[in-house]
């Protein structure tokens, strides 16, 4: 019997009353050595809710255009002297461990064009693109910053793009372009604009945002040349309709552009007239090398014999070529991660010395072979 | 006949106690099937039980915990369920009840009264309620009354405490008066029944909170203080750790009244306290010392922001604990060396205290701490003695949090070479203090952990402590987990914003392979081991650069195969032990696969999906995956195989659907649920449109869970969000939900905060928010397509909130970023709704917020308001 009180007391102790004084008595057991950090899968379920959460804002905020975005990122930096706070509670506190904000998977990237589309004529622009970087522009609050096609920081400077520099770095004055860049020039090539003093442009159709970033960029003084307050040139690269009768001028001359600076042809995009802005490979956007025309447009385009300079002695026809391509540029792609594949055997001891230098100049090699396309290698994993 | 079933009834109840099982359950039965038939009959019946004197102990105490059971329960919205139960009964049987609960305080033998609770969950019910008011005073008179027997003012200042802890301290600051008189009454130390003494003492504990009053006049705070004090002087010792309990809650909430007691009383008694020999005692005094800690973090923390905004701050620091330093810290270094032979890892005593407490005080007071420990650590470090060896090196690990960093990096440098010889003792102890105090470093100073000229070492040390006993082993794995952290944080960044290589990566490999043996330990269950070891896998695994990326393909073809081979034993298991350990593991398993899965390539992702897809759907097949935990953890893996593969995953939908069906409608293991429901809107968000043949039946789940009363409440947010994210994904397809959705969310947004309780006003903030994030998904999804008939509610509903006293960060930003939403979508249209005072009084807040995002939001709803004003109506 008494075992039995003793029994029906434990029980009776266990009553939340008497339970939360009981555990409530020593505030601080969990800071013991690594006590707190036991119970992982309450953690994980955090980081996993953090997660959710964040790609569920990042996605509302996607579709309210990307001058948020640039705030997003420049306040980030703004505040990050504010939000140092010395004490870091030991327990999980949210927002504490928030990824920052990136210019990552901003630029609008092509996919192969395989085939021609119906509506070419009507809807579709033809622009040359130089060998060069692709960038993302952004200027801000004074000054101009540039990022690759990953978000990651290039350089800035000094632009007479608005907000670009101290001098026009005022309040609500920014713009954000998508250009090629030629280093020994110090020359961009705009092909795109995505927002101008504070009005994001990539709801607009491509028509619509060509023709405010050309009256934009015409209005400025001094923008196509490299100056004191303007150490980039901004050329515009010309985007003609694929009518046949402009299809025939543009490859009249070669290259395809009036600036005499135009560095070698990489490739041709080809926009849809009507597309939004889209972060990403999009359909909407194609991509040729100049000797795959024929192929893919037919072959009544007169064309120069400059454009067929750069066909490969094995090239057999597009759907080959694009396979080849992309075989090696995935053999690129894991040799600088010095990786083979996912079978664990064949990759036992196979570490390959690193050929492709890291750094400011990798992209410069990967981009002399000629591959803007290169990048836009992350296919959609179907 | 009445009589005859009560009989009956004792019966079953002195059997809930029983040892044989089948006897048990049998009454269980009973007990459940009488409260489901007849309740009032039964609850009425049960305190007959109770107050009859002349029934067993047993089953009148048994009779007191049924009737409780049936007043509170620990889940909210069950304790809600049954309040509100017990107040529809009719009058005159609650006041039957509530009259032979009364007597029977003071009637039991027993300890603690079973009918205290009974009255406690009954006034915790009627009180808020505004019922039941003669019961306070008729405590009161109970414990003031000279008549009253020594059980009875026991068990009525039991029943006050309990009262005091579990209600809303609103509900009764307007009692606190006679309710501290009736308290204080039974503390003082003229009272001659220390049981009366002890039960007083532990009611004041849980009255402080809503006293406020009485101690912000100066008398009565006086009085109550020396009561206290006085109290913490008993020769009983239980007493003495109450009113010392007492004394750390105090200085807590009214920390800016302690000025007089501090030096007078409270320094004195708890310096005394921490250097008592009795643990309870000593862990009380330095319990006090780590919470003057706290609030003085707290308080220097709250200045520092007021200095920012340009204000005043409404409440200073004392610096108690500098002042203090002097005294205390050389009696937490004696404790230090008290360490507890056993080495039982959950045991807490006045040496593991002592190091929380530095710990503290060395955040609270920086460098100051460093001359007062410092001597002792350099005194002990080498002693022959293992004990001050440990101290010693404990010392140094608690106090590393607080240093600057100009102290910290040399001191810590300095200290590398005796810290990695540490590693190497022959005390299992100072090699545990060691191993965690890497660990420490890699938290607070990483750069003098991967300092090149110690690196070397130091890994060779941990890799060789991995093979240590497992308190040390598991100590190890927690500074590998920091030291790949810091590793990776201090490579340079490379092109993808991941790093290309980093100052572990020739080792990367070795200590993979050896974190990956250490899982597999045979002692590995003990210390945590096992989970430490998998936890250290993912952070390396999570913190590797590009250069190391072969050994985690390598290690992803580990795991799962490892996953492989735990699902075939799945026929293999015999014990219930057995079957939690392997339970565990898969667990442990999915979250490594979790973190492997975030690492992988996207060109690598497709080729080892099908395994890994095939291999969770084999678990939630099996019988682990009926295991909560389990299941769980599974879908959160498939969380990350959605979010790696994007719209890649719809190849497995057909399979998964069923068990992603069955997880949404275990009502019962909500965390299943929770995971389920997340993993909806990671598929909605990754699949957009193509989710949408699947959406028929999501909904429909998804509603069932919504009227469902008896699911935890927890769910509840995070299916309104999902609701936003299928109507983002699928657009204007939503069209044919959403008569139904905005029926749900409207009703949800008339949902009224009532209580006091803490919990319950988190769950409907978060409740809020997450209509609000419906609202937003809808909008954007619709493109003005649909739902303006809505608007109006939309609007007032956002209105509400952000008049709501209880409004949050999160109502603000996702108020302001519905109200750009609905300008760009709707246009002119809406503008006289959203152009009120609210809305834009709640802009300008947004606008100074501290975070970014809320920033961004309130200047873009702030343009497109402007921007409409600006375009004329015709265009």
């Amino acid at each position: 019997m008494e075992q039995d009180l003793g029994g029906l007391e434990n029980a009776l102790l266990k009553l939340e009353a008497t339970e939360t004084s009981e555990s409530g008595q020593y505030n601080h057991q969990e800071l013991y050595k690594n006590r707190g950090k036991y119970g992982s899968q309450e953690e994980r379920r955090k980081e996993l809710l953090d997660f959710q959460k964040r790609n569920r804002l990042n996605r509302m905020d996607n579709l309210r255009g990307f001058m948020d975005l640039v705030c997003n990122v420049e306040q980030d930096k703004l505040f990050k002297p504010h939000s140092k706070v010395k004490y870091r509670p030991n327990k999980y506190v949210a927002g504490f461990h928030k990824a920052p904000n990136s210019y990552k998977n901003v630029l609008m990237l092509s996919e192969w064009l395989i085939e021609k589309p119906e509506d070419f004529e009507e809807n579709w622009l033809i622009t040359p693109c130089p060998k060069s970087i692709r960038v993302l522009v952004v200027a801000i609050q004074g000054v101009t910053k540039c990022f690759n096609k990953y978000g990651v920081f290039r350089f800035e400077c000094e632009t007479v793009l608005p907000g670009g520099s101290p001098r026009t770095g005022m309040k609500n004055h920014s713009c954000m372009l998508d250009c090629f860049y030629n280093k020994e020039t110090k020359t961009m090539y705009v092909l795109d604009l995505l927002a101008w003093n504070a009005q994001p442009m990539t709801d607009g159709e491509t028509e619509f945002r060509q023709f405010w970033m050309k009256s934009y960029l015409e209005e400025i003084d001094g923008i196509k040349c490299v100056s004191k307050s303007n150490e980039l040139a901004f050329k515009m690269l010309p985007m003609v309709p694929c009518t046949k009768q402009s299809l025939n001028m543009f490859f009249s001359s070669y290259p395809p552009c009036s600036d005499p600076e135009f560095p070698a042809l990489d490739g041709l995009l080809f926009y849809h007239k009507k597309a939004q802005y889209f972060s990403g490979e999009t359909p909407l956007v194609g991509w040729l090398f100049p000797f795959m025309v024929p192929e893919v447009l037919g072959p009544d385009i007169q064309m120069r014999p400059e454009y067929f300079e750069g066909t490969p002695s094995d090239y057999v026809n597009q759907a080959d070529y694009i396979q080849k391509f992309e075989a090696e540029a995935n053999i690129k792609k894991r040799r600088s991660r010095t990786n083979n594949s996912m079978d664990t055997e064949s990759v036992a001891n196979n570490i390959e010395t690193q050929e492709i230098s890291e750094g400011m100049d990798s992209e410069e090699v990967l981009h002399t072979d000629g591959i803007e396309k290169m990048d836009a290698e992350n296919k959609p994993l179907s | 006949m009445h009589r005859d079933t009560t009989f009956s009834l004792i019966q079953i109840l002195e059997k809930t106690i029983s040892p044989d099982r089948n006897e048990l359950e049998s009454a269980e039965k009973y007990l459940n099937h009488a409260a489901v038939t007849n309740f009032t009959t039964f609850v009425k019946m049960l305190s007959d039980v109770l107050v009859q004197g002349g029934n067993s102990q047993v089953a009148r105490m048994a009779a007191g915990l049924q009737l409780k059971n049936h007043l509170t329960s620990k889940d909210p919205a069950m304790k809600l369920q049954y309040q509100q139960k017990w107040l529809a009964l009719p009058e005159d049987v609650r006041i039957y009840i509530k009259k032979n609960i009364l007597s029977a305080m003071g009637t039991e033998n027993s300890r603690p009264s079973s009918a205290a609770q009974c009255v406690a969950y009954v006034a915790v019910a009627e009180l808020p309620a505004g019922q039941w008011n003669d019961l306070i005073p008729f405590l009161v008179d109970n414990v003031v009354n000279v008549e009253s027997t020594e059980m009875k003012k026991e068990a009525t200042l039991e029943a006050i405490g309990y009262i005091c802890q579990e209600i809303d301290a609103e509900v009764l600051t307007e009692q606190s008066n006679p309710i501290l008189t009736a308290i204080i009454h039974g503390m003082r130390s003229t009272e001659p029944s220390n049981h009366v003494r002890l039960a007083a003492t532990q009611a004041l504990l849980n009255s402080l909170e809503f006293t406020k009053a009485n101690f912000d006049k100066e008398n009565e705070r006086n009085f109550i203080m020396e009561v206290v004090c006085e109290a913490t002087q008993s020769c009983d010792m239980r007493i003495n750790v109450a009113a010392l309990q007492c004394l750390v809650k105090i200085l807590s909430l009214y920390y800016q009244y302690m000025e007089p007691y501090m030096g007078q009383a409270l320094f004195p008694i708890t310096l005394e306290a921490m250097k008592s020999d009795i643990d309870e005692i000593s862990l009380q005094g330095i319990e006090f010392w780590s919470n003057v800690s706290d609030e003085e973090i707290d308080l220097s923390i709250e200045e520092a922001e007021a200095g920012d905004a340009g204000r005043p701050p409404t409440r200073t620091s004392r610096f108690y604990a500098r002042g203090a330093l002097q005294y205390i810290v050389p009696v937490l270094m004696q404790k230090l060396t008290k360490q507890d032979d056993t080495d039982d890892e959950l045991e807490w005593n006045p040496s593991k205290a002592a190091s929380v407490c530095l710990m503290l005080l060395s955040n609270c007071c920086e460098d100051e701490i460093v001359p007062h420990v410092l001597p002792f650590i350099q005194g002990n470090i080498k002693s022959d003695n293992w004990r001050y060896r440990e101290a010693a090196l404990m010392a140094f690990g608690s106090i590393l949090g607080g240093l600057e960093a100009t102290t910290l990096k040399p001191m810590v440098e300095n200290a590398m070479p005796t810290l990695i010889e540490a590693m190497y003792d022959s005390s299992v102890a100072v090699r545990d203090t060691a191993a965690w105090t890497f660990g420490r470093i890699c938290d607070m100073v990483p750069e003098a952990a991967i300092n090149e000229n110690y690196l070397k070492p130091l890994l060779e040390s941990l890799v060789n402590g991995l093979k240590a006993e497992p308190r040390v082993a598991a100590n190890v794995c927690w500074a590998f987990t920091g030291l790949a952290e810091a590793a990776y944080e201090a490579a340079e960044c490379g092109e993808s914003g991941q790093p290309t290589t980093y100052c572990m990566s020739t080792f990367f490999d070795f200590i993979i392979h050896r974190l990956l043996e250490t899982t597999d330990r045979q002692d590995a269950a003990q210390h945590n081991l096992r989970s430490a070891a998998y936890e250290a896998l993912m952070e390396m695994v999570k913190n590797s650069p590009t250069d190391c990326y072969v050994t985690v393909q390598k290690t992803t073809m580990v795991i799962l195969e490892r996953l492989q081979q735990v699902l075939q034993m799945e026929n293999h298991i015999s014990s219930q032990a057995d079957r939690s350990q392997f339970n565990d593991l898969q667990s442990l398993l999915c979250a490594t696969l979790q973190s492997v899965l975030r690492k992988v390539t996207p060109e690598d992702a497709p080729q080892i999906s099908d395994a890994i897809m095939t291999a969770l759907l084999t678990m939630f097949a099996g019988n682990a995956g009926k295991a909560g935990g389990v299941q769980e953890d599974a879908l959160m893996a498939v969380s990350t195989l959605v979010e790696v593969l994007g719209e890649g995953f719809l190849k497995y939908m057909p399979a998964f659907k069923q068990y992603l069906y069955v997880g949404l409608k275990n009502h019962q293991e909500y965390q299943v649920c929770i995971a389920a429901v997340g993993v909806t809107g990671d598929i909605c968000r990754s699949l957009k449109s193509k989710v949408l043949p699947y959406c028929d039946e999501i909904i429909c789940l998804l509603l069932e869970n919504l009227s469902d009363p008896s699911i935890h409440c927890s769910v509840k947010p995070q299916i309104l969000s999902v609701f936003g994210d299928i109507a983002i994904s699928i657009g204007p397809d939503f069209k044919k939900y959403f008569d139904v959705v905005m029926q749900m969310l409207l009703q949800a947004s008339n949902i009224q905060f009532a209580g006091h309780d803490y919990d319950m006003l988190e769950y409907y903030c978060e409740l809020r928010e997450s209509i609000l994030e419906a609202y937003t998904g809808i909008i954007q999804g619709f493109k003005g397509a649909g739902g303006e008939p809505h608007v109006p509610a939309i609007v007032n509903f956002m209105v509400l909130v952000a008049n709501g006293p209880e409004r949050t960060d999160g109502h603000i930003s996702v108020i302001a970023g519905l109200t750009g939403d609905l300008c760009t979508v709707f246009g002119h249209r809406v503008l006289p709704l959203l152009e009120t005072k609210p809305i834009l009084d709640l802009l300008q807040v947004a606008r100074r917020s501290r975070t970014p995002r809320t920033k961004t939001l309130a200047n873009w709803a702030a343009k497109e308001i402007r921007k409409l004003k600006q375009t004329p109506l015709a265009s």
